[in-house]
């Protein structure tokens, strides 16, 4: 049963018109989750600081706390289906604000390569290139080498997870990984199509991969998960990707990797986003920031 | 779905130049180049004001070639692109305006860019296409102080058969030298066996691949008419492979971008949505066009950017 404003803003969310073109269809979906935002979302703090620059030609967004040095950070990556989003949605402006004051680090908001004029694994590429990057240039930056973790929402969480497989096997070493609602099977061997989702999962997976096999776009389906950073999963009840979160927790405990879930009863995918009219949705930003202090400060004592 | 714009564009300049009976090859050939500059002076903008355009005459195997230089405003040393013209090995030319705007853009992003009238088919079949067009790869960098350029950043890029050229120039050079740095293959074809296309609507391609293959001069099976089917893909310059999604050759693009990844060539692929063959060209009607063009600009300016430094 769904709480009454899921229901309203499951009910006045349009869906995108059939005659728009792929431009079309991403202004419509951007002007959708803006607007969805200013409806239903709550704004960042103030942080100390916000600057654009280029990572190795990848356009990021870097956020700081303070003015300290060597601290931990976050690289962080929208959601969109691969397809659609970006570093410039109001939502992710006030995540990544939040996150880098709760979580007292700096957050790198990366600009990756949209399919499908730019397909698997270009988006992944950009994303190993900036975690690279600031691996490579961790003292000019400010940032502490030994604490850098990576994390997203939906097929971001998926870009996150596959990114940490690569740096696992190619460096550089990350400390942490946050995976929110996280596409982690692209095969659809763990999607529920009844809950609310997109229409046609796999013509949304077809315009990243024509290879949703392949263990970088479907990290649940890799092998051999040991050896990943600590990891916190969050999923939501009425997520069709609920399972796919959930299963990819259990096979990194079972290798070894310390890894934790928290599901959120009545929420769905992308209900994140609601934190100022829905109090589930304030809960999951407040625990998305405690679990970056928690693994970017241990023994600190409890968070704000 | 193509847009209606480009679609209307085609169809005029298939009507203002009706193809007449009986043409030789000499008359087509002309009908088809005039058919595209007009289009194009239709549907493209023109490319910016450059330093410097200057016509060489180059020494090659069995006589001389023309080669444009573009210089933009920029002292070297320079990275380069030598940029190969489209054309089905026999139509085209290296000053064509479609060329002119092309060039001049990317010169004007810092390259000196040297555009290569390369003798064409059926006058002269395969290889010599691919030859003349190593000769003034090897000369640019034979003549690089000379001509401001940095030998250690020539890029060699082409559009459909010149896509084709580049690919084959990039692997003879990797036997003969010189040392190419990148190479930039925009709606390439690569498979000249047909092997590899796929159907996007236009029904099957036999007739053109049998009339391509009769104009070249060769069935398409050696690797320097089809770099796709080469044994060894390993060791070549990185690659900028740009497919358009509504365009035979996608296939050709696509399979090219895997097997060079496979051999351990980086390669990464660009599929311009919305795209047809030619609407690469279509700068001034096509918001496509631009966004086609702004990645070609921003994936030279990344693999010839100087590591930072600190």
């Amino acid at each position: 049963m769904l709480d009454p404003v899921i229901a309203e803003f499951l009910a006045t969310t349009p869906s995108v018109p059939e005659h728009l073109d792929l431009a079309g269809e991403r202004r419509f979906l951007r002007l959708s989750i803006d607007l969805n935002f200013l409806r239903y979302g709550a704004p960042g703090p103030a942080v100390h600081s916000v600057e654009d620059c280029l990572a190795d030609g990848v356009r990021i967004r870097i956020y700081r706390p303070s003015g300290e040095p060597e601290l931990p950070a976050f690289v962080s990556l929208h959601g969109g289906g691969w397809y659609s989003g970006s570093i410039d949605e109001d939502v992710a402006e006030a995540i990544h604000r939040q996150r880098c004051v709760e979580g007292h680090c700096i957050v790198v908001a990366v600009e990756y390569r949209l399919a499908p004029e730019h397909p698997f694994p270009a988006g992944l590429d950009d994303v190993s290139t900036v975690l690279e990057w600031l691996a490579g240039n961790a003292a000019r930056l400010g940032v502490d080498a030994e604490r850098i973790a990576v994390g997203g929402s939906s097929a971001g969480a998926n870009l996150a997870a596959a990114a940490a497989l690569r740096a696992r096997d190619h460096g550089p070493a990350l400390a942490f990984q946050l995976l929110e609602v996280p596409a982690l099977d692209l095969t659809g061997g763990h999607y529920d199509p009844a809950l609310p989702g997109p229409p046609d999962i796999a013509a949304v997976v077809a315009r990243y991969t024509d290879d949703p096999g392949h263990p970088l776009a479907s990290p649940l389906l890799a092998d051999d998960l040991s050896g990943l950073p600590p990891t916190h999963v969050m999923t939501a009840e009425f997520d069709p990707m609920c399972a796919e979160g959930e299963a990819y927790a259990k096979r990194l405990a079972e290798a070894g990797v310390p890894a934790t879930v928290e599901r959120y009863a009545g929420a769905i995918h992308g209900s994140a986003l609601m934190a100022r009219a829905w109090e589930p949705a304030a809960r999951w930003q407040r625990a998305a920031g405690t679990a970056l202090k928690d693994a970017f400060w241990p023994g600190e004592g409890i968070s704000s | 779905m193509i847009d209606p714009e480009v679609l209307a564009a085609l169809a005029e300049a298939e009507q203002a130049f009706p193809e007449p009976a009986l043409a030789n090859r000499q008359q087509q050939r002309e009908r088809i180049n005039r058919m595209t500059d007009h289009m194009v002076e239709r549907v493209g903008e023109p490319g910016p004001p450059v330093r410097s355009v200057a016509d060489h005459t180059i020494p090659v195997a069995g006589g001389t070639i023309d080669v444009r230089l573009f210089h933009p405003d920029a002292d070297g040393p320079l990275p380069a692109l030598v940029y190969l013209h489209g054309g089905a090995f026999w139509q085209g030319t290296a000053v064509q305006p479609a060329l002119d705007a092309l060039c001049r853009e990317r010169c004007a992003a810092g390259y000196v860019v040297a555009s290569v009238e390369y003798r064409l088919a059926p006058e002269h079949q395969f290889p010599g296409p691919v030859e003349d067009c190593h000769a003034a790869v090897a000369w640019l960098a034979a003549e690089h102080a000379a001509l401001g350029v940095d030998p250690e950043r020539i890029v060699v890029g082409g559009g459909s058969a010149g896509g084709n050229l580049a690919a084959a120039v990039a692997l003879l050079a990797r036997e003969r030298g010189p040392r190419i740095h990148a190479q930039l293959l925009e709606v390439p074809a690569l498979d000249l066996t047909g092997g590899h296309l796929v159907d996007v609507g236009n029904g099957l391609m036999e007739d053109a691949i049998a009339d391509l293959h009769a104009v070249y001069g060769t069935d398409g099976t050696p690797e320097l008419a089809s770099p796709l089917l080469a044994a060894d893909l390993s060791g070549l310059p990185q690659a900028l492979v740009m497919v358009a999604e509504h365009d035979e050759l996608r296939g050709d693009g696509e399979a090219y971008v895997r097997a060079l990844t496979a051999a351990g060539t980086p390669a990464q692929l660009y599929v311009g949505v919305g795209h047809a063959h030619p609407t690469m060209m279509f700068t001034r009607i096509f918001p496509p066009a631009k966004e086609w063009r702004a990645e070609a600009l921003r994936w030279l300016g990344s693999v010839t950017a100087w590591p930072a430094a600190g």
